[in-house]
């Protein structure tokens, strides 16, 4: 599968197992998905140097999801969202560009992540692809068979950053 | 339906598509190929510039859309504008799908407005073609963030509705009640921005004798007389430099905009009641003409599409 064809697979994966869309970043062309952006901690002023814009953001009461989209496998992108996670200033751009934007409270989740406390217990990682899943520590992977979001999830190794569905 | 296909940039927008009506959720979806790899229906149409959705029956269009998230704002304006000139030339009835007024955000964060300049060609693209192309609303909330809970479908969804019902009639009714709202809204801008009731700076109107003898270098007599046949000329003038003159965006939309707003007056580009020229007073002609050849296979060729001539530091190029 392409990328931009991973990119809507997951979005309806995610949509039939109970999380709302937050944000998106297509590999091209248009969604309606606002594209949020987490500054790098050693560049918060005018420019993009550093930061991360993650391709898909979902989130439920329980968790919220960074998601990366490739055709395959991509370890670059398992290291992009690592950083996030062993962040907490990263964690704390997150949060304030979701919140600052009213996504919380446009998806009504604003009760489940008050403050930025709330986001760190819960964040996870995802690789989506339609390659081979990889067994990571920290992320887990959606391995996608069809445009049309029918995959398969991958735990990751350790417990606490499983996603439960 | 079919036979119908809906040819697309990519699956994103294949997708967003197919949801808009009913009768299109399982139509089938190609890729819009490069030049020279795509079926006459649509290679016809991307010869300016790739519109986001072209649905087809068999071998004849039926509808053009373009969708983005931006507020074509100040002289972004003209970003995705030939593409759909090029649908309305070939009478495709065309939608504009963006906000019209949307926070922006970033170091300059604030509400970005619709500049009103692009309704003003719209409904003079649409006189001249006698085809509708209309601009829709993204609707924001209350911040100016754009809805995104899938309501801000709601009215693309119900045109599409009737442009389907009505059998894709060039002249369902459903298109002359968006043209009035465009009209009126078009109105109501420019009592609270009247400047945009007039072109930009960049913009001047010229007596064409008078500009000819502004010019610092000489005129040939037949080029003279080409220009001299309009009275006046419409003068936009581009301050590109000659390290990055190699590109069209923005310029070449906007072209269109004031060739369509303040110039055109039939189907056909010499069809004009004064002349469009584009002066580029940091360019020389020999630079422009090895980064922006008239080469069909490239972009730059837009460049090439309606002005009368090009005005550089040292020569000028009629082209009509």
């Amino acid at each position: 599968m392409r990328e931009d064809e991973v990119y809507v697979g997951t979005k309806i994966w995610f949509s039939k197992n109970g999380f709302s869309p937050l944000a998106g970043q297509p590999p091209n062309g248009c969604d309606h998905l606002p594209t949020i952006e987490i500054k790098s901690s050693t560049n918060l002023n005018k420019g993009s140097k550093g930061s991360f814009k993650p391709d898909l953001v979902f989130a439920n009461s329980k968790f919220l999801i960074l998601v990366e989209c490739k055709p395959l496998d991509d370890r670059e992108d398992e290291l992009k969202l690592l950083e996030v996670l062993l962040n907490s200033d990263r964690q704390r751009m997150l949060f304030e560009e979701l919140s600052q934007r009213g996504i919380f409270k446009r998806r009504k989740l604003e009760d489940s992540y008050p403050n930025f406390k709330s986001l760190e217990s819960k964040l996870r990682l995802c690789l989506a692809h339609s390659g081979e899943p990889r067994s990571m520590d920290k992320v887990v992977t959606l391995s996608l068979s069809t445009i049309k979001g029918s995959g398969t999830l991958t735990q990751s190794l350790e417990s606490q950053y499983k996603l439960e569905y | 339906m079919n036979k119908f296909v809906v040819y697309s940039d990519n699956a994103i927008e294949a997708t967003w598509f197919k949801n808009l009506h009913p009768s299109f959720e399982n139509l089938d979806s190609k890729d819009i190929l490069g030049r020279g790899r795509n079926p006459p229906v649509v290679e016809n149409l991307i010869q300016y510039d790739r519109p986001d959705i072209i649905l087809t029956d068999g071998s004849k269009a039926l509808l053009v859309i373009e969708k983005t998230r931006e507020v074509p704002t100040g002289h972004n304006v003209g970003q995705r504008v030939a593409r759909l000139v090029k649908a309305v030339e070939n009478q495709i009835p065309t939608i504009k799908f963006f906000p019209f007024d949307a926070k922006k955000h970033g170091a300059y964060s604030g509400i970005c407005n619709l500049n009103i300049r692009l309704i003003l060609a719209f409904e003079k693209m649409w006189d001249i073609h006698k085809c509708p192309i209309i601009a829709l609303n993204w609707i924001t909330d209350s911040d100016g963030e754009l809805i995104d809970d899938g309501s801000e479908d709601d009215e693309i969804k119900s045109v599409i509705k009737d442009f389907v019902a009505s059998g894709f009639n060039i002249n369902c009714p459903r298109f002359t009640s968006v043209r009035k709202q465009m009209d009126l809204d078009y109105k109501r801008r420019l009592a609270q921005r009247y400047q945009y009731g007039d072109p930009p700076p960049s913009v001047t109107f010229n007596q064409t004798s008078d500009f000819l003898h502004t010019l610092r270098f000489d005129v040939d007599q037949s080029d003279k007389s080409s220009l001299l046949k309009h009275k006046e000329s419409l003068v936009y003038s581009i301050g590109m430099t000659e390290d990055k003159c190699k590109r069209q965006d923005p310029y070449t939309g906007t072209q269109f905009i004031y060739d369509y707003a303040y110039c055109r007056t039939g189907a056909r580009p010499a069809d004009k009641d004064r002349n469009l020229i584009l002066n580029f007073p940091n360019l020389k002609k020999s630079v422009w003409n090895r980064k922006n050849p008239n080469d069909p296979n490239s972009k730059s060729c837009n460049w090439y599409l309606v002005a009368n001539a090009f005005i550089f530091s040292d020569g000028i190029t009629v082209l009509r």
